[in-house]
């Protein structure tokens, strides 16, 4: 276990005060509309940072598979803000290099780094460009799906720019 | 006048001793004017501590008494009456409180003997402005009053009247019993509920001393311990209770129904009801709200059929002036209603349950006679009993509600009773099973096949057909899974009676952060509350169970027996006084005086004070525009003050003069 990161999550207070509020009810885990797709459910999660088990938490898919929608945060009797303690989670992993090879994270850093040169989102652009970094032969399996939304105009090619980017920039 | 002080400073164990350097502080007092002696023990409060006080009373002649130790409202009254016994008049005696107020709140010695330096001599320069008061002694009325007619007001009315005093009891329905009326079984033993309260609820119609005014609301309340006198407004029942027998007949020939609340509105009662079979007293009452003849001006069919002619529609509230000495708040709970929790569906989908519901469903006296059938006429197979709904939950009751658990559990074993086939989930956060017995029972329940699953539900889902889905996280397993059940019960958290805000203004009594009536102290004064001479019992202090009710119901009568038969209390004279010499007249006083004690004399043209009613608030001293030397407050003389404050303000100071 990495005795540093865990010390620093420790001494994280909003982390900390997640994992001290937490009564592990399970609602959290039970609202979660991909709960179905998580390794350890969101309540698994803070208990695993509770018990110290932080290199586990890490490497752990659910705080990437995390919409933040706050369904969980609304709910829960607490008041604990899961999305927030996700967020707090994946920053932890991408500074200590926990991230580097999953595709939760590739897919999220193509879409920032898309908005950080564009200041828009292009649907194509992303996939390419994420299929290219994981999976290229994936690509050549949606090309008839493509093609079909190419027809319908859902998929456009166009990539639109923000003009003057520097100045939203901070 | 010659004034001659002893000091004696506590070191409270090690509770201030190791914060205050005791030693330092008494040779520093021991330089202050006036004062004989000075001395510092363990504990001041013990019988050795309070002989040294006594003994230096007499030995050097003390005329003040100033005690450093804890808070005065712990062990003022301790060292007043050691005062007294040493014949030395206890209002010439002042606490300052160094434990609370500096040991506990700081590290730092240096700061905290300081500190204690400069209370210790405010209070010995108050001290010496100190004038021996005397005692106002009280008669007590020998009766009390009850508000709430359910178990805990039930049993602490017995015990009062059993022991020969009056009782009153004031209950706003119109039948005693409570919620425990409203139950089938109660858990841990499985008593039949109205088996074992009707024959108390008869004991209390039956017993002289009893005087039972149901269907009433308390109105207005003034007086003081001892000496209370209470407005009670009795709502009309336009049934003549003295004629009603009881028959029914009215009932059954009454055109207009209406939801049944003792039911929980599960069926429905006619507008003329008897709250349930074995209500007390067994009179009939019309709900004005609904009957044809208040709405619509016609019908009067119960007066025709009436076999006593009780049935009188000309009725009017009536007010009830009652003079008591002590009172009893036992109001009871209510129920949180689970519909403002969307994701549960409650009042969505028809076949999702409250507890209290299902409690009416299993009775044998209920609406289906104990037969458990849904709001769509199914039996059902799968129940999921959801716990902690409303309660130990941020967003509605912070709080656990401590009955809930135990009767999800009574409510899953009365179901498997009736229906030995059909599944029951109980969905737990955590099981409270903290009472005697109670473990037990939850042991029995789950060997008889009730599935016990930790995680709280956190939806329910209609799928059709009226049946219903549960989404939770089993949280042993860590795996989130759903249940498709018939019917859903909610174990919703008790909350404090809607009106426990405006009885609690009413009798001053303050509530606690959740609402509840705040007792005097959670331990030792459980049952007293700030307001002297009013007591509280059951669940209107906090959510509670039959056993504790009853128990606080009998420990309230006992604290309003010992407030009857010390027959007179004494009146702190810490009180106002007016110097009839220097009052003008102009009657501020007596428009500011929340209590009524402040009243003109006319001979004198001047204010006068009623003793017995001033609680020395001094809200007149301060409004009366001639100075508080024509209005003064006993025991906060502005000499007292000014004196105090002298010491305790930085220098240069103000030389006082003293006055007095």
């Amino acid at each position: 276990m990495n005795v540093q990161i865990t010390h620093l999550i420790n001494s994280d207070k909003k982390i900390h005060a997640v994992v001290e509020k937490c009564i592990q009810c399970g609602t959290c885990s039970a609202s979660c509309p991909l709960n179905q797709y998580m390794d350890y459910t969101p309540r698994q999660l803070i208990a695993l940072v509770r018990e110290g088990m932080i290199d586990e938490a890490l490497k752990s898919r659910t705080s990437w598979l995390c919409s933040t929608c706050y369904l969980c945060a609304v709910r829960c009797p607490v008041k604990i803000n899961i999305g927030d303690f996700m967020t707090s989670l994946k920053r932890y992993a991408i500074k200590n290099g926990y991230s580097d090879n999953l595709p939760y994270s590739k897919l999220t850093k193509t879409y920032v780094d898309l908005v950080n040169k564009y200041g828009r989102i292009s649907e194509t652009k992303l996939i390419i460009t994420f299929s290219l970094k994981t999976n290229p032969l994936k690509l050549l399996k949606m090309l008839p799906l493509s093609a079909k939304l190419l027809r319908e105009g859902i998929l456009s090619l166009s990539l639109e720019k923000v003009k003057n980017i520097q100045e939203i920039r901070t | 006048m010659n004034r001659r002080i002893g000091v004696y400073i506590c070191h409270c164990g090690l509770n201030i001793a190791s914060v205050v350097n005791v030693e330092k502080l008494t040779e520093y007092v021991k330089e202050l004017e006036d004062v004989v002696i000075a001395r510092n023990y363990p504990y001041m409060c013990s019988d050795p501590g309070q002989e040294i006080i006594k003994k230096d009373i007499k030995e050097y002649n003390l005329t003040n008494v100033v005690v450093a130790a804890c808070s005065p409202t712990m062990h003022g009254p301790t060292f007043q009456k050691a005062c007294e016994e040493a014949g030395l008049n206890p209002y010439m005696f002042q606490m300052v409180n160094i434990r609370e107020q500096v040991s506990w709140v700081t590290d730092d010695i240096e700061k905290a003997t300081e500190k204690a330096k400069l209370l210790v001599s405010a209070a010995v320069n108050r001290v010496r402005f100190h004038q021996p008061l005397e005692k106002i002694l009280v008669p007590v009325k020998q009766s009390i009053l009850i508000v709430g007619g359910g178990i805990a007001g039930i049993e602490a009315a017995l015990k009062i009247a059993n022991s020969g005093k009056k009782v009153y009891i004031v209950e706003k329905e119109p039948s005693i019993g409570g919620r425990m009326a409203q139950l089938e079984k109660t858990f841990p033993t499985l008593d039949c509920a109205a088996c074992i309260l009707t024959p108390k609820m008869v004991e209390v119609a039956s017993n002289p001393n009893i005087t039972l005014i149901t269907y009433a609301e308390v109105k207005e309340v003034s007086g003081y311990i001892g000496n209370y006198r209470v407005k009670v407004i009795k709502k009309p029942r336009y049934v003549d209770e003295s004629k009603c027998i009881g028959c029914g007949l009215c009932a059954i020939r009454c055109p207009s129904k209406v939801p049944d609340k003792f039911n929980m509105g599960l069926n429905n009662r006619r507008a003329i009801y008897m709250m349930f079979p074995q209500a007390v007293p067994r009179k009939y009452t019309i709900d004005s709200e609904h009957c044809l003849f208040f709405t619509k001006g016609v019908c009067r069919v119960c007066e025709k059929f009436c076999p006593t002619k009780a049935v009188n529609f000309d009725q009017k509230p009536e007010e009830i002036v009652l003079e008591v000495g002590g009172i009893i708040l036992a109001i009871g709970y209510d129920l949180f209603d689970p519909s403002v929790i969307k994701r549960y569906g409650y009042g969505r989908y028809m076949n999702v349950y409250t507890g209290l519901e299902v409690e009416r469903l299993v009775s044998a006296s209920g609406p289906t006679n104990g037969k458990i059938i849904l709001r769509d006429g199914r039996t059902p197979s799968t129940i999921v009993i959801i716990h902690c709904v409303g309660s130990r939950d941020e967003n509605y009751h912070t709080y656990c509600s401590k009955i809930c658990c135990m009767y999800a559990m009574k409510l899953a074993h009365l179901i498997k009773e009736r229906l030995p086939n059909s599944t029951v989930y109980e969905l737990y956060i955590d099981i409270r099973a903290h009472g005697k017995g109670y473990e037990e029972f939850y042991r029995k329940v789950q060997e008889e096949g009730v599935i016990f699953i930790r995680g709280k539900a956190a939806e329910v889902a209609e799928v059709g057909n009226g049946r219903l889905s549960v989404i939770f996280e089993d949280t042993l397993l860590g795996r989130v899974q759903s249940i498709e059940a018939d019917m859903v019960i909610l174990a919703t958290a008790a909350e404090p009676r809607k009106d426990a805000k405006e009885l609690a203004r009413l009798f001053r009594v303050p509530l606690d952060k959740d609402g509840f009536f705040l007792e005097k102290h959670p331990k030792l004064a459980p049952v007293s509350t700030v307001s002297k001479g009013v007591f509280v019992a059951g669940a209107c202090q906090g959510p509670k169970d039959i056993p504790d009710s009853v128990a606080q119901g009998a420990a309230a009568a006992s604290e309003a027996l010992a407030l009857l038969s010390s027959g007179v209390i004494e009146v702190e004279p810490i009180i106002a006084e007016v110097n009839k010499n220097l009052c003008s007249g102009c009657r501020i006083c007596i428009s500011t005086c929340p209590y009524g004690a402040a009243v003109y004399d006319a001979e004198s043209k001047t204010a006068t004070i009623q003793e017995v009613l001033c609680q020395g608030c001094g809200t007149c001293v301060a409004s009366c525009p001639s100075g508080a030397r024509t209005l003064k407050q006993r025991g906060f003389t502005d000499e007292q003050i000014l004196g105090e404050l002298e010491m305790i303000l930085p220098k240069p100071k103000i030389k006082m003069k003293a006055v007095a």
